[in-house]
């Protein structure tokens, strides 16, 4: 898959919502034209570089994320103080059903988890060569 | 203290309030989907998914009262699609489906009738049961969507039901859904192909539109 294909899957889906499909275009030819390195962005970064609205880049990253065209994986990273914990996708689902996310380490949950947890996007498949 | 400012990073809490306008539970269910591992967990997601579409399509009924069934589906797969399912209508599995949806390799097809008579949604029960799933693994659930658009819908789901039950079908059971209780109900029964056990999920959607102001 190239950048323009993609585009053109977007346009497709997104045929009624010019919002998300320029957010979608400036995302895309970003993603394309890193595709070569290592991708760690956050959610505040995909707002800027779709230079959209935080609910349009909300709405585009679910789509991106999804099976028709996979091109970011959501990853969820703790912060505690200084120390960063990469979670594992059990761990953020069990803190999103039950609403008690562990602490990695020690096992016990963390008062207040959510203000604590930071979305980021990593490569999905669709830009592994 | 949620920060949703411009230069904060942008945590959970922040997300999930600026996700609001998409639906109160849209991070949360963002989440399940993408974590899904499972065909249940795939499911479990999928009928929630569905029903925030189905709240929706119903908020505006004058808008829909000229849709016909494909249109009303293809208005479903458009909305799961932009979700990130792998949607679609008309997809050839064993005839065209409705609907189907492929995630994570796991497989859900749903057929969609519109109220016109019992037969006619009976009809769309065979399809999906007989037609469209084979009834093996990853493929034992199923769902039926019913666009009512006449009055009284809860009377409609009740007839449905009633009407389903005297087709002398295999082991055919009933299920109370805990969700929309007098327009959702689940029924199980046993898969002719398969042999094993089949569940449909039959969903009402309130699509009735006579107002009275102005006649």
């Amino acid at each position: 898959m190239n950048a323009e294909s993609a585009i053109q899957k977007l346009a497709i889906d997104w045929a009624s919502d010019k919002d998300v499909q320029a957010a979608g275009e400036a995302l895309i030819r970003y993603l394309f034209s890193e595709r070569s390195g290592q991708l760690h962005l956050s959610f505040r970064r995909l707002i800027e570089i779709s230079n959209s609205s935080p609910g349009v880049t909300f709405r585009l990253a679910q789509y991106l994320t999804g099976e028709t065209l996979p091109l970011l994986k959501q990853r969820f990273e703790l912060i505690l103080d200084d120390d960063v914990w990469e979670l594992e996708d059990n761990q953020v689902r069990f803190a999103a059903v039950h609403g008690q996310l562990m602490h990695p380490d020690t096992g016990t949950p963390i008062p207040h988890y959510k203000e604590h947890v930071f979305p980021f996007y990593e490569k999905g498949d669709g830009l592994v060569d | 203290m949620i920060s949703t400012d411009d230069n904060a990073p942008i945590s959970w809490a922040a997300l999930e309030f600026l996700a609001k306008s998409m639906g109160q539970d849209a991070l949360a269910r963002q989440i399940k989907r993408t974590t899904v591992s499972e065909y249940d967990q795939f499911i479990d997601i999928l009928y929630a998914d569905i029903d925030a579409i189905v709240h929706e399509l119903q908020l505006n009924p004058e808008l829909r009262k000229d849709d016909d069934e494909d249109r009303l589906s293809i208005e479903i797969k458009g909305n799961l699609t932009h979700l990130g399912y792998g949607a679609a209508h008309e997809s050839k599995i064993g005839g065209h489906t409705d609907l189907s949806v492929q995630y994570k390799g796991f497989i859900w097809i749903g057929e969609a009738k519109i109220n016109r008579d019992y037969e006619h949604i009976f009809q769309g029960f065979q399809q999906l049961t007989t037609r469209y799933a084979t009834g093996d693994e990853g493929q034992c659930k199923g769902g039926l969507v019913i666009y009512i658009k006449s009055n009284n819908s809860k009377q409609v789901m009740d007839r449905w039901r009633a009407n389903l039950n005297k087709r002398g079908i295999t082991d055919l059971e009933f299920v109370e859904s805990s969700i929309r209780p007098d327009h959702i109900f689940f029924t199980r029964h046993t898969h002719e192909r398969s042999g094993r056990p089949f569940t449909t999920r039959h969903v009402g959607v309130i699509l009735g539109f006579d107002p009275k102001d102005h006649k």
